[in-house]
């Protein structure tokens, strides 16, 4: 299968990435690893008349512990679930990063691009909600910082303007404990559906803050505001993870399909919910 | 437009359309057919080679983003890829034989990336999740993975590759 036609450029630097994206806008696209965009352009579910390749671009590459934690758009998939600091400073993502699809994909693939691509069906999108990361965004008239509860509009849709370049990620809740729950029918595959938990408890084993994103279960990821509220100040047990899980049942949309009737998945995401809290719970202590 | 992109060791300088992906690059411009298109939609992994030494799936990458890249494939006559070819020969780790290019660069990648790790059943199950094989049930795909990391430890003398 080929993609239909396409100009392809590799910009040296961010002015030149810039000036391009300024002159082709809409009818240009930035790509990262092209782990999520090359398949779509395969299947021409989409058609791009200029791509534009990021890799030659230096500085784009890193993962540092400043006061954040902070990744750039070409760190790769792989590079992050292999990397000491995230996994010191942030296990959910350490776990999430190697839940990617396969090893291959993660070895081209990156985490900005799984971010701004922005498939419901993508993991990064949920656990970036339940880390409350910060997006750096940079164009040609400035830079400005986007909370990733504003950045998730729609399926394929987010906070980016089409001369928009996601510069930083930023996670400034690390030391947390956190794990990815993901659901799979085959391993390599979308998730049918996934939980991210991210949690630190007060001295006294109640929840001194959680972030719970979830992925494939609305037309975006989606973040549990409510349960995230409710959990707070408390300590996890059953009940308490049951009356979150019925809490959580009006953020989502489950349909019947190929996979599954409506309730047979809400059992199984009832399981995945009860049992991920129970052992993120069980680690923070 | 034009690639620099060395392909087993030899440098290769094309002209091609940006569209063209890098397994066509592969089998049709340099008539390196042991790569292999399976799905053709980044699921199966027989179209697997090495880009300055991690898997990718060859399918998924254009030949543009390879440009001044290193890319290894099945056909390399490094002494490891063929102790691993060897190990697929002795533990009959192939039936039809069309997942087998994408299994054995698998292979390759998943054993130098081990490092300390222990390469036991769980360890390659994890990372053959992006290699389908519709005959073998992988039972002698992964015996074969163990006999190649046996192989490659002990520096045993290679034979049937050649
Ligand atoms: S042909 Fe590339 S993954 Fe199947
Ligand atoms: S040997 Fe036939 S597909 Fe694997």
């Amino acid at each position: 299968m080929y993609p239909d036609k396409f100009q392809y450029f590799t910009p040296g630097d961010i002015a030149s990435l810039e000036e391009l994206l300024d002159k082709y806008r809409d009818d240009s696209k930035i790509l990262a690893g092209g782990q999520s965009i090359i398949p779509l352009l395969k299947m021409r579910f989409t058609s791009i008349p200029n791509i534009i390749d990021i890799s030659n671009i230096k500085g784009l590459n890193f993962i540092e512990l400043n006061d954040d934690l902070e990744i750039g758009p070409m760190a790769r998939t792989a590079e992050v679930a292999a990397s000491n600091i995230v996994a010191m400073n942030c296990p959910l993502l350490f776990d999430a990063a190697g839940k990617v699809a396969d090893p291959q994909v993660r070895n081209m693939g990156t985490v900005g691009g799984d971010i701004c691509e922005a498939d419901p069906r993508n993991d990064m999108p949920a656990v970036m909600l339940a880390l409350n990361a910060d997006f750096e965004i940079t164009n040609s008239s400035g830079k400005r910082t986007v909370n990733s509860t504003e950045f998730f509009k729609d399926a394929y849709t987010t906070a980016l303007d089409s001369n928009d370049i996601l510069t930083k990620i930023s996670i400034k809740n690390i030391g947390y404990h956190g794990k990815y729950f993901k659901f799979t029918t085959m391993a390599s595959d979308f998730a049918l559906f996934a939980v991210a938990i991210n949690m630190k408890l007060n001295s006294d084993e109640t929840v001194k803050d959680i972030g719970i994103g979830l992925t494939n279960v609305s037309s975006t990821a989606v973040k549990a505001n409510e349960v995230e509220a409710y959990l707070k100040g408390k300590k996890i047990d059953e009940k308490i993870s049951e009356e979150a899980f019925s809490k959580l049942l009006n953020m989502i949309e489950l349909d019947d399909d190929y996979n599954g009737t409506k309730e047979e998945k809400q059992k199984i995401l009832k399981k995945i919910f009860v049992n991920g809290l129970k052992e993120v719970y069980g680690d923070s202590k | 437009m034009m690639v620099n992109i060395r392909v087993n060791g030899k440098q290769y300088k094309k002209d091609i359309e940006p569209r063209l992906l890098l397994v066509n690059f592969l089998r049709d411009e340099l008539n390196l057919t042991g790569t292999h298109i399976g799905c053709d939609t980044s699921n199966c992994g027989a179209c697997t080679v090495l880009m300055d030494g991690k898997s990718v799936k060859s399918c998924t990458v254009l030949a543009m983003q390879a440009n001044n890249h290193e890319i290894t494939t099945i056909e390399h006559e490094d002494p490891e890829l063929n102790a691993i070819k060897d190990a697929y020969v002795e533990e009959q780790g192939l039936q039809c034989g069309f997942c087998t290019p994408g299994m054995i660069m698998e292979t390759f990648y998943l054993l130098k990336d081990a490092g300390n790790k222990d390469v036991d059943d769980d360890y390659i199950k994890k990372k053959l999740s992006g290699n389908l094989c519709r005959c073998t049930g992988y039972r002698s795909i992964i015996d074969s993975i163990k006999k190649a990391n046996e192989k490659i430890r002990e520096k045993e003398e290679i034979h049937v590759s050649r």
